[in-house]
């Protein structure tokens, strides 16, 4: 196992763009988590002498229409875009595991009932399902993860569940029935551990997606209310400022890519490191 | 075949009805109805606002609701706009067109850039270009397109004023098919690009595992250029897996084409989709979400008719 671990972390490191990612993505999350501690001003402080001001020494990445620090709004921004993107993707697979689960092992009308809505959730668009119901719900952080991983998780479900399928046909699986384990001992300790691989690979890039549909959603403007700042509800805020002032729009996008980008390079490392392709 | 279609298109109509049941329930559950939107103004008394609610039939229990709106939806009306005088269906189906051109366009620009970009990609040898590929084709995917979009507007049309900066048409709407093609250049552009990434990734993926095959040393060895070896031998084997990843990819894209003509002021279903849900239209907003709906089954039949073509030894009997 540990062999298997560290030619896995040899081959994630010899995918060179993913360790980048890796590095960009702790610099974010660190950036991020100590918001507080490194950013130069507080997020909501007002600096009536420097309204629209470009980036300067003492506004590194320039300042918003009321004079807020860009930067500083832009690492504290990141605290609740990134939680959010941890917390749908988790909540995502928990949700896709145990639902793909069950279906896949107990097959019959469970397998029916869950397939049916794994299909039906995967013909509407995503973007369409959370804009819908973020514009009728007073939005939350919490609640805005709880809508974006209802309309995540039958990517992580249809997943599992031919994983399910695939190896409650082993022998292994056979042997535990045989020795009198219970279904849920079966499920949750010899067949659900080893579908972890694919699922890892999806929930990093579920991590990506769910980055990219909060912002898509706040610049559509059903995102988190104000005063909270997202990094797509600082685009979206940017709009009328497009000619006086496009860094307001240049950074948080730029943010945003690098941030989905880095998850995605990540991704493809853990893809590789897991599923080595003969070369 | 007659038979087949008919029984695919059968067959999804009990998908459609959990899907209208669900966004039924996501649009009329929560509080705060459209009638609340003029409760804020000060010249509607509450009696306006409950005849308002009695009118859009809004007062009765939601499962009445659900079912006038199938009966809406069977006799072909769709129910009445709440903003427009007019039926849902008429306010949806003029949009139609219009996210079909966008989409259409993003299609071909993202197959006639990916599919070149992904046989480089998986041909070319050397690590540099190799690395140069994947970079390339993970940044593609990552940029958000309400971001590329506004880039592309702050740069061509702000500053350079090369492109209008949205709608369809210098009038509004398109005088001529020039008129609508300088329009929908970019915002097919920016909604492509995403796709060219992507797509390149599978052709790429694909191809490479292709070429590692005997028939392709076969052909090799009797001589073939190497273009006819990839372009003759290899691309075609690689067509079923990319039709599919093409037809599960069509929600994924109809989100992608609600941002794309919001940024872009393209008058289609996403805009539509946006501007409803403000002003609560329900009608318009189920209309137009079960037409995509639609659009999603319709392109799952189409993927599966492909394959009939794409390999005559699938027969649909």
């Amino acid at each position: 196992m540990t062999d298997r671990l560290r030619d896995g972390l040899r081959r994630f490191a010899r995918h060179r763009l993913a360790l980048i990612g890796l590095i960009i993505l702790v610099i974010l999350g660190l950036g991020s988590g100590f918001a507080p501690q490194v950013a130069p001003y507080e997020p909501d402080a007002i600096d009536p002498r420097n309204m629209l001001d470009g980036p300067s020494t003492e506004h590194w990445l320039g300042t918003d229409d009321i004079g807020r620090d860009v930067l500083s709004r832009l690492l504290h921004a990141g605290r609740v875009s990134l939680t959010l993107a941890l917390g749908v993707a988790l909540l995502a697979v928990a949700m896709g595991m145990i639902l793909g689960g069950l279906a896949g092992f107990f097959r019959g009308w469970v397998d029916t009932v869950v397939s049916t809505l794994i299909d039906t959730m995967l013909s509407v668009p995503v973007l369409a399902l959370a804009m819908v119901a973020s514009a009728f719900i007073e939005l939350t952080t919490w609640r805005l993860i709880l809508i974006l991983s209802l309309v995540s998780w039958p990517t992580i479900a249809r997943i599992t569940r031919g994983q399910v399928l695939s190896i409650s046909e082993w022998a292994f699986v056979e042997a535990a029935e045989v020795l009198g384990f219970s279904n849920g001992r079966i499920l949750l300790r010899h067949i659900l551990p080893n579908t972890l691989t694919p699922v890892i690979v999806a929930g990093s890039l579920l991590v990506a997606y769910a980055i990219l549909i909060e912002s898509a959603l706040s610049f559509l403007g059903f995102g988190l209310p104000p005063p909270t700042a997202t990094w797509g509800g600082m685009l979206n805020a940017a709009q009328p400022y497009y000619q006086d002032a496009p860094w307001l729009a240049v950074f948080p996008g730029l943010v945003i890519t690098l941030a989905v980008a880095s998850i995605n390079f990540v991704g493809e490392g853990l893809r590789e490191a897991v599923n080595p392709r003969s070369d | 075949m007659l038979t087949y279609l008919i029984g695919r298109l059968a067959g999804a109509i009990p998908r459609l009805l959990l899907i209208s049941l669900i966004l039924f329930l996501v649009v009329h559950l929560p509080s705060g109805g459209p009638a609340d939107i003029y409760a804020a103004d000060p010249s509607a008394s509450p009696q306006d606002i409950e005849r308002l609610r009695e009118i859009w039939g809004l007062d009765q229990p939601l499962h009445v609701q659900y079912g006038q709106w199938l009966g809406n939806v069977v006799t072909g009306s769709w129910g009445r706009s709440f903003s427009e005088r007019r039926p849902a269906r008429a306010v949806v189906s003029e949009r139609i067109v219009n996210t079909v051109y966008l989409t259409g366009g993003a299609l071909l620009f993202a197959l006639i850039m990916g599919i070149p970009l992904g046989i480089f990609g998986a041909t070319s040898r050397s690590a540099v270009s190799r690395y140069l590929f994947q970079a390339i084709s993970v940044t593609g995917i990552s940029v958000p397109t309400f971001w590329s979009g506004t880039l592309v507007i702050l740069v061509f049309s702000v500053y350079l004023r090369w492109i209008p900066t949205g709608g369809m048409g210098a009038s509004g709407t398109p005088s001529s098919v020039g008129d609508l093609l300088v329009h929908l250049a970019a915002p097919a552009i920016v909604l492509g690009s995403v796709y060219v990434a992507q797509w390149s990734r599978y052709v790429h993926a694909g191809l490479t595992e292709a070429l590692k095959e005997d028939y392709v040393r076969t052909a090799r060895a009797k001589g073939a250029s190497s273009p006819t070896v990839v372009l003759r031998h290899a691309l075609p084997n690689i067509a079923i897996p990319f039709v599919t990843v093409l037809g599960l990819e069509v929600p994924r894209m109809l989100s992608g084409a609600m941002v794309t003509e919001v940024v872009f002021s393209w008058p289609g279903l996403g805009r539509l989709i946006t501007d409803s849900l403000l002003a609560r239209d329900y009608p318009v907003v189920m209309g137009a979400l079960m037409v995509f709906a639609v659009a999603v089954v319709l392109a799952n039949l189409l993927t599966d008719l492909l394959y009939g073509w794409l390999d005559p030894r699938i027969r649909y009997d």
